[in-house]
């Protein structure tokens, strides 16, 4: 029962992890949790797809679909991670414009919704489909449904609880603070899908320079560890990255803060955004 | 967060103690493996590289448990699971994570690899699917 809570924990600390940052980076915006909420059930909908169809994706490109399949997840909620970024710090100024007009901003506020609740759903559909894949294995063979339950609820209200910890540590930041940091913090986390699917598309081999290891840090921080696991959702850190992966990194982070610069609000404009 | 840091703490004590338990099996394996060369005809060093080298997943173990390949190459390893179960090859040492669905196949590259033993497991059922491949 333990062990299966662990690897359920595992899987679950990621996807809290992704949702809480993006939650504090989007508080505020009128409707959101409704979207979220769409996003949580696609994500357990779609995680269930994915599961019945690991064989057929698994098969598909030369028998390298799974490797395809995964990095193209980690790009497209990069992309729209990203997106969010930059929609947030425009708002923020467009928001102290309309200062006033407040029927006016909430509408302005619907509109990245369905992208939220489309990250919701991204950042759910890896590790989602393998906690899926995962407890239909144990069921098949002979597990019992008390462990089964046990085993889930404990790995996954570990996880949840890392999740909400992020979530509200930077909910209570100062006020200041808040929209910078959680702005860089998306950044980060886009960078790091970026890096991910890059490690992917490595080991199918569709990377055809660059492709071998920079460095090993496994020795001084596993990834598999609960504090390389958090940096590696968080911010990107892989203990043998490619070149690639490291171009593809950095390449993100830049492009996203000159972004952030370019439609950059300062911090007075956050701030008059959170009081209302 | 110092619920956090005591848990970051934790987990680390955790981690080197399971590096340490790591080591002493690979210790083991070696000595083994240096037991069963000695009982058979003196081995090639270096293993001549094949097409494609397959591990079989049974009863949630892998067949064989021990793969030996020539250091130096890209290697395809073919993993078929003839279990009705899915499981996961994941492996630290080689960075791969791929699963496999139950009754189905996957293709995984790996290497060019440095000489030495790399551990696998099956992430589903870590207690009993466990390998090694080990690189010459």
């Amino acid at each position: 029962m333990l062990s299966l809570a662990v690897i359920i924990f595992r899987e679950v600390l990621e996807i809290s992890l992704i949702i809480g940052v993006v939650l504090a980076a989007t508080r505020g915006l009128a409707g959101r949790n409704r979207w979220v909420w769409f996003g949580l059930l696609g994500g357990v909908a779609g995680s269930c797809v994915v599961a019945l169809s690991a064989g057929a994706i698994s098969q598909a490109v030369a028998g390298m679909g799974q490797e395809l399949f995964n990095a193209l997840v980690l790009l497209l909620a990069a992309l729209l991670i990203g997106w969010t970024v930059i929609w947030m710090r425009r708002h923020s100024c467009e928001m102290t414009q309309r200062l006033r007009a407040v029927g006016q901003a909430v509408a302005e506020g619907k509109r990245p919704l369905h992208v939220i609740a489309v990250v919701v759903a991204l950042a759910m559909l890896r590790e989602g489909s393998e906690i899926v894949l995962m407890t239909y294995g144990v069921m098949v063979s002979g597990g019992t449904a008390a462990q089964l339950l046990a085993g889930g609820l404990l790995g996954m209200v570990a996880g949840v609880g890392l999740g909400a910890a992020i979530y509200y540590g930077l909910v209570k930041m100062a006020t200041r603070y808040v929209f910078s940091v959680t702005g860089f913090m998306l950044a980060f986390l886009a960078a790091g899908m970026v890096s991910q699917a890059l490690e992917l598309l490595g080991a199918a081999g569709f990377v055809p320079v660059l492709d071998m290891p920079l460095w090993d840090t496994s020795w001084l921080l596993s990834e598999h560890s609960l504090l390389g696991s958090i940096l590696r959702t968080l911010a990107g850190y892989s203990a043998q990255p490619t070149g690639m992966q490291l171009v593809g990194f950095v390449l993100t982070l830049t492009v996203l803060t000159l972004l952030m610069r370019t439609y950059g609000g300062n911090a007075r404009v956050a701030k008059v955004e959170v009081e209302k | 967060v110092a619920v956090l840091v005591a848990a970051v703490a934790c987990d680390l004590a955790r981690a080197s103690a399971a590096g340490a338990d790591q080591r002493i099996l690979e210790k083991s394996e070696e000595d083994k493996r240096a037991g069963d060369e000695a009982g058979q005809a003196v081995e090639d060093a270096r293993p001549v590289l094949k097409k494609e080298y397959v591990i079989e997943i049974k009863d949630h173990k892998f067949h064989p448990a021990k793969l030996i390949v020539p250091a130096g190459k890209k290697i395809k390893l073919r993993i078929v699971n003839l279990d009705k179960s899915p499981e996961e090859f994941e492996s630290y040492d080689l960075n791969r994570e791929k699963v496999v669905a139950g009754g189905g196949k996957i293709t995984v590259y790996v290497g060019p690899l440095k000489p030495g033993t790399y551990s696998y497991f099956g992430e589903f059922n870590p207690d009993t699917a466990q390998g090694v491949i080990i690189a010459k």
